[in-house]
């Protein structure tokens, strides 16, 4: 009797476990019940007047709509309380409940959500766009925006609109770009190349660096001249192999560029080649080998940090800010930023570095990133959950307007701006504190209605002549953040900003497929994994043939070649191709 | 501790003491290592952080990094809630899982056996992220300080400890009250649970440990809402920015990346709210150690 017992339960938990296995809660909307039985807090909740009446025009009755976004805006305030919030609720009387995200992976929450089959009303889920689309869970904008989005159409214009279709098999709107929509490159400083020390280039009389040999003497002899900084021994050069900083400070990306080969457009990992719209694995491409080489005769003779190889992030970014490194390649706009920012802290202001073109040879035009392509990254996108598109349409078309704009761009007039003569203009202790306090956004509300809304971008210009970004056109606030060594050098080289020693972003062609590196694989192709194992044998050859010796350079640089090859990477290229040609397809066809 | 030959073994003995001392002070040393050397970057500044090398002292002291840390959005709120659920969260368990285990350990129980193996199953089979997350979504959990307390309240492996515990005790005390005619509840107030004393701390110690940990389920059923987030919860968030970083980088994401990378908290930051959500949970341990050592049966049973 009691076998049986025991037999009869371990049959139920089988049978319970098979279960689970069988249905794969894959998202077909019916398994997951999707009755409203667990609302987000969303337009339900806690509107009067939700029976929007469809007046005319105006119709400012409040609602809410719930905006899930994938990265945290630590400037956003939450509340609505703010005054540009309240503006905003009194013109159209939409309030936004924001959502931002979880700790880690808003891949996983967005998966619950399919799982689930409860939305937020607007959600900007980037690259696990797809995953929605999927579910269903997205609703198209082409009628919308043709019925209430006059504004949206005249904000971004056709061709953008044309280029954020969904794919070729679904030639629908699904989201609102989100972008920085302008029609001039902003102005900002370099941020990537092969950096230099201040103190290196004065003490060297400034000195032309325009090839990666120039950079080499420069620093070599700088080394020579000082064995020591602060106590410490001097670096020529450090590198970082760590993970996934490795592209940015292993060599490689800066490797890519002093090829000659462009970021933003060609997209690394592949030069995409202007005319064919061939893909090439840039390690085949001409001239990176080169480079490569050149980190390799830096290592033979010392002045490339042997811990290179092996040092952790968090030791790289310490030697940056100990002053003590003479030169590196990396992108300081970001990556570095801390090391960076302890300098500025520990005011040694000439241990900061310049950005140096410094190409394969003198034929070679450093590499430089072209802004002029549009950058389609997804946007917001209205879920299935929401209980009233047409009026969330309404909104964004609201947003697309001018009067919107500049209220979240530049404040409340009379407020944070005044207007004197027909001009904006923002009053000296209203602009300190806009560039100084940390909390000034997140107590006006100022930018907290822009991306991933709609919004235009650095250098845009409304209708009477001025800027819809205060100051964006203008490289004051760039010189402002500058301090004396750094100005004496600008000075001595005869230029404004670092930028003017790249190539100027006018004088790149445009691509026709828009973003290279954001062109993906498909997730269920093969390229898509063959991606991973690629990414990992190039750090791993690249940190190898920079530590060999150099009559070993040619025989490891020929294994990866090999080793890239077995790995599949000429399907990598394929695949890339494939994408590349529909998204041509998709930018000019109807 | 041999009597036999004097002299070695006496050698013997205070070789293997200053052996057992050495080991267990280089382990003491090592475990207590990270800990100070966290507590030492919290208290250094942060740009100083960046150059390295701080080990055990703080070498440029700040109190500013906590201070920043109260400033942070929500962090007080998070920290109430962290108190809130894990001062009610042990007290609901401890009561409940020990009433439940009492009630498994009565022999008179008819379907003793089958709730046994029925909770013993529940340790090995479990329904896996997706369907617990539509269970409670449909109980209506979500988005409640609830769903910190209720799925929380019986710990099977707690009352596993508990019933053994009981079972130790002696029979005869349960049944001198019942010829008191105490009835159940009064059995259980006034005999049993005094008595379970002991094993209780440990239990509410581990409930409370648990509670004062955890996160996941924050990040799940209360994800969105600020006022029910946990400090645990805000300490992932600030702690995995840069695991969400590399994910942007590495999908290509470079424009997200780059917003993001500004809002990464410097090294000092990230060792503060470390500090500051281990510490209190730290500090609950002396005090409940005076229930492990306490005797066993007071008042025993003669004869």
């Amino acid at each position: 009797m009691k076998r049986v017992g025991y037999l009869l339960l371990c049959l139920v938990i089988l049978v319970v476990s098979l279960s689970a296995c069988a249905t794969q809660s894959k998202n077909d909307g019916t398994s997951a019940a999707n009755t409203t039985a667990g609302p987000t807090a969303d337009s339900t909740a806690d509107t009067s007047g939700e029976q929007s009446t469809k007046d005319q025009e105006e119709d400012i009755t409040p609602i809410t709509f719930t905006l899930f976004r994938n990265t945290d805006n630590p400037n956003q305030d939450l509340t609505s309380e703010t005054p540009v919030a309240k503006k905003v609720k009194e013109l159209t009387g939409v309030t936004i409940e924001w959502q931002m995200p979880s700790a880690g992976d808003y891949q996983e929450k967005i998966a619950l959500m399919c799982a689930a089959g409860n939305y937020p009303d607007l959600i900007m889920p980037s690259t696990a766009a797809p995953m929605l689309y999927e579910a269903g869970a997205i609703l198209k904008l082409d009628d919308l925006i043709d019925q209430y989005g006059s504004n949206i159409k005249n904000f971004y214009g056709e061709e953008i609109l044309k280029k954020s279709r969904w794919n070729l098999s679904d030639k629908s709107l699904y989201y609102f770009p989100a972008g920085w929509i302008s029609d001039t490159a902003s102005v900002s400083e370099r941020q990537d190349g092969f950096f230099i020390q201040l103190a290196a280039l004065k003490d060297q009389g400034y000195p032309k660096i325009t090839t990666l040999e120039e950079y080499e003497a420069a620093i070599q002899s700088y080394k020579e001249k000082n064995p020591t900084i602060d106590g410490k021994p001097s670096i020529g050069m450090t590198l970082c192999f760590d993970g996934w900083h490795a592209i940015f400070s292993g060599g490689i990306l800066p490797s890519y560029y002093s090829a000659g080969y462009g970021y933003k457009d060609n997209d690394y990992e592949m030069v995409i080649d202007l005319n064919t719209h061939k893909s090439t694995y840039f390690a085949k491409a001409p001239g990176v080998k080169e480079a490569i080489k050149w980190f390799n005769h830096m290592n033979s003779i010392g002045l490339i940090d042997p811990e290179s190889f092996t040092q952790k992030f968090d030791q790289y970014l310490a030697k940056i800010a100990q002053g003590r490194v003479i030169g590196f390649a990396d992108d300081t706009g970001w990556h570095t930023t801390p090391a960076i920012n302890s300098l500025k802290e520990a005011n040694k202001y000439d241990s900061l570095y310049a950005p140096m073109p410094a190409a394969i040879n003198e034929d070679v035009k450093f590499g430089a990133y072209n802004q002029g392509s549009f950058m389609a990254a997804y946007g917001v996108m209205i879920t299935k959950s929401c209980d009233d598109p047409v009026r969330a349409t309404k909104f964004i078309d609201w947003l697309c307007t001018d009067e919107a704009q500049i209220l979240n761009q530049w404040g409340i007039e009379g407020v944070n701006y005044n207007v004197e003569n027909g001009k904006r203009v923002i009053p000296a202790e209203e602009w300190t504190a806009r560039t100084t306090d940390p909390n000034y956004h997140k107590k006006t509300g100022i930018s907290n209605f822009l991306w991933p809304l709609p919004s235009y971008g650095d250098g845009k210009k409304d209708p009477s002549g001025q800027l819809y970004i205060p100051g964006s056109d203008s490289i004051e606030a760039l010189l402002d953040a500058k301090h004396q060594p750094e100005m004496d050098a600008l000075n001595v080289y005869g230029i404004k900003l670092w930028s003017d020693l790249f190539p100027a972003w006018d004088t790149i062609p445009k691509s026709p497929w828009g973003i290279g590196y954001l062109i993906n694989y498909p997730q269920d192709s093969k390229a898509a994994s063959i991606a991973q194992t690629v990414g990992d044998l190039t750090t791993k050859y690249i940190a190898q043939a920079i530590l060999a010796k150099p009559t070993d350079f040619e025989g490891v640089w020929a294994k990866y070649l090999a080793d890239l090859d077995a790995a599949g990477v000429s399907e990598m290229e394929k695949e890339k191709d494939l994408q590349v040609d529909r998204k041509i397809r998709l930018f000019t066809e109807d | 501790m041999s009597a036999y030959k004097q002299t070695d073994s006496k050698f013997l003995d205070v070789l293997l003491n200053i052996l057992l001392y050495t080991s267990m002070v280089f382990i003491c040393l090592v475990t207590l290592y990270p800990f100070i050397n966290v507590l030492a970057i919290s208290l250094n500044q942060s740009s100083d952080t960046v150059r390295g090398g701080i080990y055990l002292f703080p070498r440029a002291f700040t109190l500013e990094n906590y201070r920043q840390l109260f400033s942070f959005r929500g962090l007080v709120t998070a920290v109430q809630i962290s108190v809130l659920r894990t001062v009610i969260g042990t007290v609901s368990t401890v009561l409940l899982t020990t009433m439940l285990a009492y009630t498994i350990s009565r022999k008179d129980f008819i379907a003793r056996k089958f709730v046994s193996v029925l909770f013993v199953a529940t340790m090995y089979i479990n329904g896996g992220m997706i369907p617990t997350f539509l269970l409670i979504n449909k109980i209506g959990l979500t988005n409640s300080f609830w769903v910190y307390i209720i799925p929380n309240l019986v710990y099977v492996w707690c009352l596993f400890i508990i019933r053994s515990y009981i079972d130790t005790l002696p029979a005869p005390l349960q049944e001198s009250a019942k010829i008191d005619g105490a009835n159940d509840f009064i059995i259980f107030i006034r005999v049993v649970l005094p008595l379970c004393i002991p094993v209780l701390a440990t239990v509410a110690l581990f409930t409370a440990v648990l509670q004062w940990n955890s996160w996941f389920d924050t990040y799940i059923y209360n994800g969105e809402n600020k006022k029910l987030s946990t400090l645990q919860y805000e300490m992932m968030k600030i702690l995995t920015n840069t695991q969400a970083l590399q994910q942007l980088v590495t999908s290509g994401n470079r424009q997200e990346a780059e917003l993001l990378s500004k809002n990464i908290s410097p090294e000092s930051i990230r060792m503060a709210i470390t500090i500051l959500a281990t510490v209190p949970i730290l500090m609950v341990y002396p005090f409940l150690q005076k229930y492990f050592i306490s005797g066993i049966t007071l008042g025993g049973v003669k004869g």
